[in-house]
């Protein structure tokens, strides 16, 4: 990568106006850095300015730079025309480029000057630059230095890269801190960004993170097996073992990279690399017998102390009682015994927490109301938790002294009772008026649910919606499968009914509605035969539509004829006889029959 | 040698017999309520526990242990039997004015002990679809299921636009019907809960972060409110409790409502 850099000739080409060419070409190239005495692990600026007047065409050749680590790079370009008074015009060029690099070891690096090349080859060269690297760099501020090798301890060593966990006390006591630190060593700069693709697992500690949400992964150095790595800590929590034991810390598994690595491919951008850990196992041990005092022990460090609002109050007025824990450990596990004292009404404590790291300690408060229901002097406390010091393997006592009560005057009805009974389970409560037992039992011995839990419900629900589908299915299926010459059929069928309901007109002596009923009969048939409606025709107009399908003229004459009848019978009815209805009735039955038997031919466009 | 061993023993065999099979659930049964009456309520409490040991899943055992828990202060453990009775038989009338009589008290006994009380109290699924034998509900959904296609089968092949409307409208009271008697099996079964349902048992039992006593409490759950047993671990279960937040709670302070675990 970096011998890349070196090669580089081809960086700079300004194409400049036409007419350029011919100027005379000048160039002036610097080569400055912000610091020439660092540390390894430092990390500083260097600069390469080239000016450029006359040029067309210019190349610039960048100095070596890989005994360092080029962290980061960037060009600028400024073009410059002008014209001179009554002369050709001039262009030039100022062309930078930063370079944010990091000295990787110590010793006396000269870099080679940097250089332009004319476009007649002239070559102009920048000055050298001597950088002096020292031999032992600070480590980035806020990161503990590890003190283990990661080839000693389990780590998955890679010459690339490798997760690395490490925690600080491997042999804890149960309740005492073990800082957690993940550690991802890399060869490989972070351009392409990190995911931690799997979370360390905790089982059987409480954990609190060490790490703010939002921060930038600051690398320190280290040298691993020969060869030098970025260390970044990925993860970083206190656990506290919950239960004595060997307890595992899970691995941690991440991605890094997948960038592109910047400009040309220089700074160090690749495919993406999975890394995953081991798992860290810790040995908990019991708290020490010896001198261990009753009670819940708290490991770590621990102050209390205890106050009341008020020291005096009337019967029946509530005080605060406020028990303040501060100190190192495992707070939120810390539980006081609520102060009890005859006539004294005690309710739920209220508890806070507030957490600080690291060490992970804070405060844990709790506020207690306390009610005197008879007046005297009740004496709340003292407060004491046991204390065990993991440093110095020893056992204390927290305390807080006792507080002193005083109430005054009637005492409150409820005062009756002892606090003690009003908060026990009370046997036999008088307010509860139950019904009477059941004597008589089957003693089933499952429910008798026959229906509700029966396996084949969900099954029954479905038998109903399942033939309707059939239903829909097989309808759908005789719709696309002769639907519309069905739909014709049933028409033919309902039109020579039709000429049933005229019968029945001629009988009643309706000639009217038998001539509208012959009419209709003979309409509703050629629609269905012709497809298209024939109401809005005319009788010779419906004759040549007729002919035209194909329909013998002496047949189409007849139709016509009989329409033209049946027109003027409706409003010429009075002297009509039924023998002539009879007549017409058998003359359009045969012609309904003729037209049944017609097939027209298609319509023409 | 051996031959008398074996008829020593076989004697034994026969003088244990009758002892064992005197101890019969009738009369475990009988003998709990005789202790019930007597105000023994804890020897009471007890046989009733033998039975339930046993085997017996019954809505009369359930109910008599739920007022003996309660004769006893054990409101928790009240509800929950009350509730298994109200599960066991939908609708019966003692257990449920049983079980609003415990959970009252257990208002008040809180409300004495902190100033104010918050009790639970049946969903709105319950309220509706309690009374109701989930059997009940299942038959008049499967009949509601079995007209709805019908008249819809029906709407396929009828012509006549009177009966047309009239299919129309039984199709749609028959959906709706359908609709709310499966959503009252649903509540009977249990279909959307989001676990087993259970009972608290004991007041302020800590809910921790992981199944073991020295894990962080998280919050703490009151006596005789619902949790939802979401998983279990042995001699814990990790339940969410309405309201109040999850976590990992020893199996002694809950109660599951339908079975328990063997």
């Amino acid at each position: 990568m970096r011998a890349r850099l070196a090669s580089i000739v081809s960086l700079a080409v300004l194409s400049l106006a036409s007419g350029a060419a011919a100027q005379s070409f000048e160039a002036t190239v610097t080569l400055s850095a912000d610091r020439t005495a660092v540390e390894v692990g430092d990390v500083f600026h260097l600069e390469v300015r080239a000016e450029l007047t006359g040029a067309d065409r210019a190349e610039l050749e960048l100095p070596d730079l890989a005994a360092f680590d080029v962290l980061n790079r960037n060009v600028s370009t400024q073009m410059q025309f002008s014209h001179l008074f009554g002369g050709r015009p001039v262009a030039g060029a100022v062309r930078t480029y930063r370079f944010i690099v990091r000295a990787r070891q110590a010793g006396t690096f000269e870099l080679a000057p940097a250089a332009v090349v004319g476009p007649n080859g002239q070559r102009y060269e920048s000055n050298r630059l001597t950088i002096q690297v020292g031999g032992s760099g600070a480590a980035p501020p806020g990161q503990a230095v590890d003190p283990v090798e990661p080839s000693e301890n389990g780590a998955p060593f890679d010459p690339e890269a490798f997760v690395h966990t490490v925690v600080d006390e491997p042999r804890p006591y149960v309740g005492q801190q073990v800082t957690v630190t993940v550690y991802l060593y890399t060869r490989r700069a972070l351009h392409g960004g990190l995911q931690i693709t799997q979370e360390p697992t905790a089982e059987g500690f409480w954990v609190h993170d060490l790490l703010p949400p939002a921060r930038s992964l600051n690398p320190q150095r280290r040298r691993v097996n020969g060869l030098d790595f970025d260390a970044y800590v990925v993860r970083q929590f206190a656990a506290f073992p919950l239960r004595e034991g060997p307890l595992t810390i899970g691995p941690t598994g991440l991605t890094v990279g997948g960038g592109g690595g910047g400009l040309f491919g220089m700074l160090g951008g690749g495919p993406p690399m999975s890394r995953t850990g081991v798992p860290v196992t810790i040995e908990a041990q019991p708290l020490p017998a010896a001198g261990r005092p009753p009670g819940t022990v708290h490991v770590g460090s621990l102050e209390l102390s205890a106050e009341l609002d008020r020291g005096q109050v009337a019967t029946g007025d509530a005080v605060q009682l406020t028990v303040t824990a501060r100190g190192v450990g495992q707070l939120r596990q810390l539980d006081l015994p609520s102060p009890s004292g005859p006539g004294l009404r005690v309710l739920e404590p209220e508890i806070h927490d507030e957490v600080t790291a690291p060490p992970v300690g804070g405060t844990r408060t709790f506020r207690w109301l306390i009610v005197p229901e008879r007046p005297g002097t009740a004496t709340l406390g003292p407060f004491e938790v046991p204390v065990f010091d993991p440093a110095t393997r020893t056992y204390s006592v927290a305390r807080a002294p006792a507080l002193t009560l005083t109430a005054a005057g009637n005492p409150t009805s409820a005062a009756a009772e002892p606090e003690e009974e009003a908060n026990a389970p009370q046997a036999d409560a008088p307010e509860l008026s139950l019904r009477p037992i059941r004597t008589r039992s089957a003693l089933f011995r499952s429910p008798s649910r026959l229906v509700a839990d029966a396996p084949w419900l969900p099954y029954a629900f479905g038998v109903a919606p399942l033939l309707f589908a059939c239903a829909l299915v097989v309808r759908l299926a005789r719709q696309r499968g002769g639907g519309a010459a069905r739909a014709n059929k049933t028409r033919a069928r309902e039109a020579k009914r039709r000429l049933s309901s005229a019968a029945a007109h001629a009988t009643a002596n309706a000639p009217a509605e038998f001539y509208a009923a012959i009419a209709q009969a003979l309409k509703e048939l050629l629609e269905v035969k012709l497809e298209r409606s024939v109401g809005s025709l005319t009788h010779p107009e419906l004759r040549r539509v007729l002919i035209a399908r194909g329909l013998q003229e002496p047949v189409a004459e007849r139709v016509v004829d009989e329409l033209e009848g049946c027109d003027f019978a409706r409003f010429a009815a009075a002297g009509i006889r039924p023998e002539e209805m009879q007549l017409c009735l058998t003359r359009t039955r045969a012609l309904l029959d003729e037209l049944e038997r017609f097939t027209p031919r298609p319509e023409e466009a | 040698m051996k031959k008398l061993t074996a008829a020593l023993a076989l004697l034994a065999a026969l003088a244990v017999a009758p002892s064992a099979h005197a101890e019969t659930l009738d009369e475990i049964f009988a003998r709990a309520n005789a202790a019930y009456f007597r105000g023994d309520y804890d020897e009471a409490a007890r046989d009733y526990r033998r039975l339930l040991a046993a085997g017996v899943i019954d809505a009369d055992v359930s109910y008599n242990l739920g007022a003996t828990e309660a004769k006893r202060g054990k409101h928790g453990a009240a509800i929950q039997q009350l509730e298994r009775a109200l599960w066991l038989r939908p609708g019966d009338d003692d257990a449920e004015h049983a079980l609003s009589e415990v959970r009252a008290a257990l208002g008040a006994r809180r409300a004495a002990a902190r100033g104010e009380a918050v009790v639970d109290s049946a969903t709105f699924g319950e309220a509706v679809f309690g009374g109701i034998s989930p059997d009940v509900l299942a038959v008049l959904a499967l009949v509601l299921d079995v007209l709805l296609f019908v008249a819809l089968t029906a709407l396929l092949l009828v012509r006549r636009e009177s009966v047309r409307i009239g299919l129309g409208v039984a199709a749609v009271v028959a959906s709706l019907g359908l609709a709310v008697s499966l959503a009252g099996v649903s509540v009977q079964a249990g279909w959307l809960d989001e676990g087993e349902p259970a009972v608290v048992l004991t007041e302020r039992a800590p809910l921790r972060e992981g199944p073991d006593p020295r894990a962080s409490a998280r919050h703490h759950a009151p006596e005789g409110h619902r949790a939802w047993v979401l998983e279990r671990e042995p001699g814990w279960a990790r339940v969410r409790v309405p309201g109040v937040g999850e976590g990992w709670i020893e199996q002694a302070h809950v109660g599951l409502v339908r079975s328990e675990p063997r």
